[in-house]
């Protein structure tokens, strides 16, 4: 798959808010639109069906539970990038602490408390897709190119396998796409970059 | 998986495209213009090292375990990247150990609790929901506010594993008016704590041995090298006596452990022997006539020669028999220590006293002490304030360090004829209603003060957390609500599978709230969770005994903002006081931490600035606490007092009560000890009233007055291969809360069963092989004692290991979870008790799996075996200390490594 992040950065939002939020009313319209069921149809055979029953009472109970089972607890598909990259997770952490302040920075951007992202560790995969996008649609093309720096260091790396993962792990068609279509989109990036993970955590300062 | 194309998702990317992007998701700063280097800066981002340039250091307190240095955690992007001693630090020196480092661990652990949760299958499903604060705290108000407002406010039920916010929670559980707040100090360290406070009084539950300035140690059990509240304190301490004076130590331990590796002499006793040593020493010392009798008969409130009689039987012969220790060995370690005095002292723990005879054989050994006149003199065996500042003993001209704010009333005693008391069981009723009445003042139920252990309460409220689950079960309290803070009983405690019944069980507990940082065994049998911060993320303020004699104090400040939704344990119970009401919220006024600590600390003669940047306060020119009980009392203190004429003990009359304030000797008032009759309780009368009250046999070794020994029941008729199954703690761990820290889970992370030389050739045994551990009930005047039914078997792998007493089985305690997420099962797929039939029981799939390198799965040891289920729940009569290393077990092989490497190569 070869998508730009500009291109990407819608998907890149919603899959954020998908990783850092539970499914309420205005998430839902996103995953209900016709196009995304269809797609997501394909990645998760009967997630059309599936999306046209609504999202009632039920529903709502039983993505919350699988949220929090997957997302929350451990035994899920932890969304932090020091989960999922072998080695030293918190020089891991460390790395992306650094990268992510210094991209924000860059980018003339914060992080608010009160916002979803405000109080996640930085290696957190909804904050770094958000970082992505939010650069990626960006005029200047400097700061787009920001974008597909973080991209090919910070999830590169690691996004792929663990849409794979999430995709096992999750009950409900939607997170099965949500998984599914991480992994699609992230394979190539994957195999790509040596990316931040891998190459960085064990060199010798620059 | 159907394949997708460019297009496909291009059609996605438009069609989302039109929806959820309605603004910056991000917020926007104030706007800077495009830094020129800023790709150079990002390309520069590949070391995880600290940039000291940018770097914060902020003292704080450490966390890692119960000895709680001084440090400081480097800071940088919002992260702690390193923690390093505090220089400042009288206790530690400016040394750190491994777990401080665990505190970053446990603060980034990518699967830490960050939300409040609610459970929405079956309790211990581990089905749950994320909640907002205000939906969590408004839930457990709705349930704790109706007890208080029947009142019986005392079905709420609270109980910590490690509390260190200094009362703060006593606060809430007194403003809502519950006495249950219990804790886990009987599975510690309660055995070892009653005799020090019986022969010191109650300000001295740790002793703060002068190791700087000592000759000589006789260490009976006790462990700094590796594990020991106040551990690291010692280590450089003891070394650099070692190193720079020549001095000695000696220590007596059923295991080689790390301190008998640095001992000059180590011996391999018999568990719970060390009571037999002690006394024959005592007795050595007396006959060669180099006991202190000035010192003696000065302080100690027995009489010489009436000891001297009592010693007789204590040959060193008898103690050889009782311990292996030579009687030569124990002859001439006797003398050598008494010659050195003042400068040598003894240092005891769990070693000695976690046995059925342990109180009586920590006693012994205090006894040694007193005997060579060591006793707050240099070198020697010190007492040094170890509470907050209150202007308590050994605290005077200190600042008063203390909570701000109206304190609520402690609940009141539940003495005959009041509401509570009729609740109680009418054999416990008939008991409390004989009682002495500075006992029925003290006494508040059967969860907070069993009336079976009086002397667990006697002092201060050590309570007998191994019981209060069966006590629950047994219907001794009926309970509401129970609040769990930072507690691994489900996992922890002996018969961890008994509390593991009752927390499920929702007509015992019907409603249970876990504050933790982590998804616990405890946290997963909760109704909701609510995330503590980490240590790193908090304020706590800091006492504690000063090994350097010298008293100081330190501030636990938040390094980092607490992550996700977690909240410091203060801010809930503010919150949730306010929520309850009543009256509750008026001892909850502060809005911040901040402030709240800083007027705390308001009588400090520094700023609360400098405080911070320091971390330590001290005064650098109080006299060191030596002799404290020599210090004259000034006449202004002694207005209004009067003598008693027998004893020259002076007291005040406070509301119609004596308090005693020192004593007379040689025509000076001094302080004394902060005991009743202000000497050494050598000879103490609360063990044989107790006994009396609660029915003892008059006989046990528990009713006696006077410091002795006895075998442990169950040890007495030990059979050719009945073995005595021991526990302990690695340097690296701190009891169950470490197993998820992935640098000391490298290091540490199976529980191999160590056996001596002997085992291993009776058995035929090696290294590797596996064996069944069954283990049986204790005699003795204990729970559920004699029954004949094991208690339970596990099945482990032995290390043969040189220098093991030759019947011991030893294994340590901190591994082997089936929560806590990879790390902590160590890769094994151990289904969780919780979740017995649930289909929800997945594998671990990330790569904090993967990098488990130990795990069974890429041919490693696997994460270790829980051992807490078959160890029986053993309190000690009286004081309710768990007899952790009393077990009498028997094993089987089960498969030998060479059998196993034989059937590999016929296989091949």
């Amino acid at each position: 798959m070869t998508l730009s992040s500009r291109e990407r950065a819608p998907i890149d939002r919603v899959v954020s808010r998908l990783l850092v939020t539970e499914v309420d009313a205005t998430l839902w319209a996103e995953v209900s639109r016709p196009q995304v069921a269809e797609i997501f149809d394909r990645l998760t055979p009967g997630y059309a069906d599936w999306v046209a029953a609504g999202f009632d009472e039920e529903r709502d109970h039983a993505l919350r539970t699988e949220f929090a089972s997957l997302f929350l607890l451990p035994k899920g598909a932890a969304p932090y990038a020091s989960a999922w990259l072998e080695g030293d997770r918190e020089g891991l952490g460390n790395q992306l602490a650094s990268f992510v302040h210094r991209a924000l920075a860059a980018l003339g951007r914060e992080l608010r408390d009160d916002e979803p992202w405000g109080r996640l560790a930085l290696d957190h995969l909804g904050l770094l897709l958000e970082l992505v996008a939010h650069a990626a649609v960006s005029e200047d093309p400097e700061t787009r190119e920001i974008a597909e720096h973080i991209e090919r260091e910070a999830l590169g790396p690691w996004v792929a396998e663990f849409g794979r993962a999430l995709s096992g792990q999750a009950q409900s068609p939607l997170y099965r796409s949500v998984g599914a279509l991480l992994e699609a989109l992230f394979a190539r990036a994957g195999s790509d970059s040596p990316g931040v993970g891998v190459s960085g955590v064990n060199e010798a300062p620059t | 998986m159907h394949e997708l194309d460019r297009r496909d998702f291009l059609a996605l990317s438009a069609s989302l495209a039109a929806g959820l992007t309605g603004g910056p998701l991000l917020s926007c700063a104030a706007p800077s213009p495009p830094d020129e280097d800023r790709l150079r800066q990002l390309d520069a981002l590949r070391s995880s090292r600290i940039d000291y340039k940018r770097a914060r250091a902020v003292p704080t307190i450490c966390f890692g375990c119960t000895t709680h240095c001084g440090v400081i955690g480097w800071v940088q992007d919002d992260r702690v990247r390193l923690v390093e001693g505090n220089p400042l630090d009288p206790n530690s020196q400016g040394t750190v150990c491994s777990k401080a480092n665990g505190m970053i661990s446990y603060t980034d652990d990518p699967e830490r609790i960050l939300y409040p949760l609610r459970r929405v299958g079956p309790r211990g499903s581990g089905q749950w929901e994320r909640i907002s604060w205000d939906a969590a705290l408004d839930e457990i108000a709705d349930r704790m506010r109706p007890l208080r407002e029947a009142g019986t406010p005392e079905q709420f039920v609270f109980q910590y594993g490690r509390d260190k916010t200094k009362g703060f929670s006593k606060r809430f559980t007194d403003a809502f008016g519950t006495p249950h707040r219990l804790n886990r100090r009987s599975i510690c360290s309660s055995n070892r704590r009653a005799p020090l406070m019986s022969f010191y009084g109650r300000d001295f539950e740790w002793e703060s041995q002068d190791i700087e300035h000592t000759q000589m140690v006789l260490n009976f059990g006790g462990n700094p090298m590796e594990a020991y509240q106040g551990g690291l304190f010692m280590r450089k301490r003891m070394m650099d006596a070692k190193v720079d004076r020549g001095a000695r130590i000696v220590t007596f331990e059923v295991r080689p452990s790390a301190t008998a590796s640095v001992s000059d002499e180590y011996y391999a006793v018999t568990p719970a022997s060390d009571g037999a040593i002690a006394l024959a020493m005592a007795r050595t010392i007396v006959e060669a006539g180099l006991a202190d009798r000035t010192f003696w008969d000065r302080w100690s409130n027995w009489d010489f020669d009436a000891m001297r009689a009592h010693l007789e039987p204590y040959t060193a012969e008898f103690a050889e028999q009782e311990s292996g220790v030579p009687a030569a060995d124990i002859e001439r370690l006797a003398i050598e220590f008494a010659k050195a005095a003042p400068a040598c002292c003894t240092m005891s723990n769990r070693g000695s006293a976690k046995h059925y005879n342990g109180v009586q054989a920590d006693r012994a050994i205090r006894m040694l002490d007193v005997l060579v006149g060591n006793v707050g003199r240099p070198g020697g065996f010190c007492l040094s304030s170890l509470r907050m500042w209150k202007n308590r003993y050994g605290q005077w001209g200190l600042p008063t360090i203390d909570q701000p704010g109206p304190r609520p009333a402690r609940p009141r005693a539940w003495k005959p004829g009041t509401r509570e008391f009729e609740t109680l069981p009418s054999d416990v009723q008939k008991r409390v209603a004989e009682f002495p009445e500075f006992w029925q003042e003290r006494y508040f139920g059967e969860l907070a003060t069993p009336s079976e252990y009086p002397l667990s309460w006697h002092w201060y409220p050590m309570r007998v957390g191994q019981l209060v689950y069966p006590y629950i079960k047994e219907g001794r309290q009926k309970v509401g609500v129970y609040m769990s803070y930072t507690l691994g009983a489900a996992y922890g405690f002996p018969e961890a599978n008994l509390a593991r019944e009752v927390l499920r069980d929702e007509s015992l507990i019907p409603f249970h709230v876990a504050i933790d940082i982590s998804y616990s065994e405890q946290a997963a049998l909760a109704d909701i969770i609510l995330p503590d911060a980490t240590s790193l993320e908090r304020w706590d303020a800091h006492s504690t005994n000063s090994y350097g004699l010298r008293p100081y104090t330190g501030i636990r400040q938040p390094l980092v903002e607490p992550l996700g939704e977690a909240r410091p344990a203060q801010l809930i119970w503010r919150d949730l006081a306010r929520r309850i009401g009543g009256g509750m919220e008026t001892f909850f006024e502060f809005e911040d931490l901040e402030d709240y600590y800083r007027e705390w600390y308001s009588e400090l003669p520094i700023s609360w600035e400098e405080f911070k940047r320091k971390g330590i306060w001290m005064d650098p020119d109080r006299p060191l606490d030596y002799e404290l009980y020599e210090r004259e009392i000034p006449a202004s203190e002694l207005v209004d007092s009067e003598v008693d004429p027998e004893t020259g003990v002076v007291f005040r009359m406070v509301k119609g009560r004596r308090r005693e304030i020192g004593i007379e000797r040689d025509g000076v008032v001094v302080r004394g000890f902060p005991t009743p009759g202000r000497r050494i309780n050598v000879y103490d009368e609360i063990f044989p009233l107790a006994a009396r009250h609660v029915g003892l046999d008059p006989s046990d070794i528990h009713a006696q007055a006077l410091p002795l020994y006895e075998k442990v029941p169950e040890h007495v008729d030990l059979g050719p291969d009945d073995y005595i199954f021991s526990t302990f703690k690695w340097n690296v761990h701190t009891q169950g809360r470490s197993a998820y820290w992935k640098h000391a889970a490298e290091i540490v992370h199976t529980n191999h069963a160590m056996i001596g030389e002997e085992i291993a050739r009776k058995y035929g045994l090696e290294t590797g092989d596996e064996i069944e551990i069954t283990t049986f009930r204790p005699k003795g005047a204990v729970y559920r004692a004699g029954e004949a039914e094991p208690v339970g078997s596990l099945v482990n792998r032995v290390r043969v290991m040189p220098g093991m007493n030759p019947r011991v089985i030893a294994c340590s305690h901190h591994v082997g979870h089936w929560e806590h997420g990879p790390i902590a099962r160590g890769g094994d797929d151990r289904p969780s008790p919780g979740r017995a039939g649930m289909d929800s029981d997945r594998l671990d799939v990330t790569a904090l799996a993967d990098s488990v390198w130990w795990s069974r799965a890429r041919g490693g040891p696997g994460g270790g075996v829980p051992l807490n289920d078959v160890l029986p729940i053993n309190a000690s009569p009286l004081v309710g200390g768990q007899n952790w290393y009393d077990n009498i077990c028997r094993i089987r092989p089960i498969r030998s490594a060479s059998s196993k490497r034989a059937s590999q190569r016929m296989n091949s």
